[in-house]
């Protein structure tokens, strides 16, 4: 479990900061609405009934809208443009820079004499590969 | 980066005053001032919205890219890369 926590904290750690914006939105918009009915002699509602109400839906909507907007628009542009100087990979991946895959069409080879060390996303291997 | 933060929220609560006055006073009602409006669930409201959106925004991008891959995207592993790789040792 601790283990889970320490190699998954990046991810956990946003999806802790949304559930509590979500959350602290929900109370905020909650609260004005109900200002805004009483400035217009409407009755106030309850907060069960904003949470589901299409006020509040539409506040979350067009946030995740443009969120994932982004999201796809920048996977996708980095595919042409790059940015001089970005932390990120300088050049697009293409299949000469891309790792091997070692695909096993036949049964494991009988270990050789001196059989290659094994690592986790290492290229390097004794058997047969094929593309 | 940080102040850069501050000052876009500064710029956003000052705005939002202006905004919630001009339409307090078609309302007939009293303005706020800015320490009024800050404390108001009016901007509590816009600033947690695009907050919350924000997060689960950066952590899909982390969790999702784990294992999706777009050819030839710079931000993206190699296609064929194992999942447990990182980027940097995928190449």
């Amino acid at each position: 479990m601790r283990r889970f926590l320490r190699d998954n904290a990046l991810s956990l750690f946003f999806f802790a900061l949304f559930v509590l914006a979500l959350f602290g939105q929900s109370i905020a918009g909650f609260l004005r609405t109900n200002e805004d009915l009483s400035q217009h002699g409407m009755p106030e509602q309850g907060y069960l009934a904003f949470v589901f109400s299409s006020d509040f839906v539409v506040d979350v909507a067009e946030n995740w809208q443009s969120e994932f907007l982004q999201f796809l628009l920048f996977i996708a542009a980095t595919v042409w443009f790059v940015q001089r100087g970005s932390p990120s990979r300088s050049s697009p991946v293409t299949k000469a820079s891309a790792p091997m895959r070692i695909r096993r069409s036949a049964p494991m080879q009988p270990r050789m004499r001196r059989p290659a060390r094994r690592h986790r996303g290492c290229v390097a291997s004794s058997t047969r590969t094929h593309w | 980066m940080g102040a850069i933060f501050l000052l876009s929220w500064l710029m956003q609560s000052l705005s939002g005053t202006v905004v919630i006055n001009q339409e307090n006073a078609e309302h007939g009602a009293a303005p706020l001032t800015w320490l009024q409006y800050v404390a108001s669930p009016e901007f509590w409201d816009r600033t947690l919205q695009n907050w919350q959106s924000e997060f689960l925004a950066v952590g899909t991008m982390v969790a999702f890219s784990i294992f999706l891959r777009q050819r030839s995207s710079a931000e993206s592993k190699p296609v064929g890369a194992p999942h447990v790789t990182t980027a940097e040792s995928s190449e």
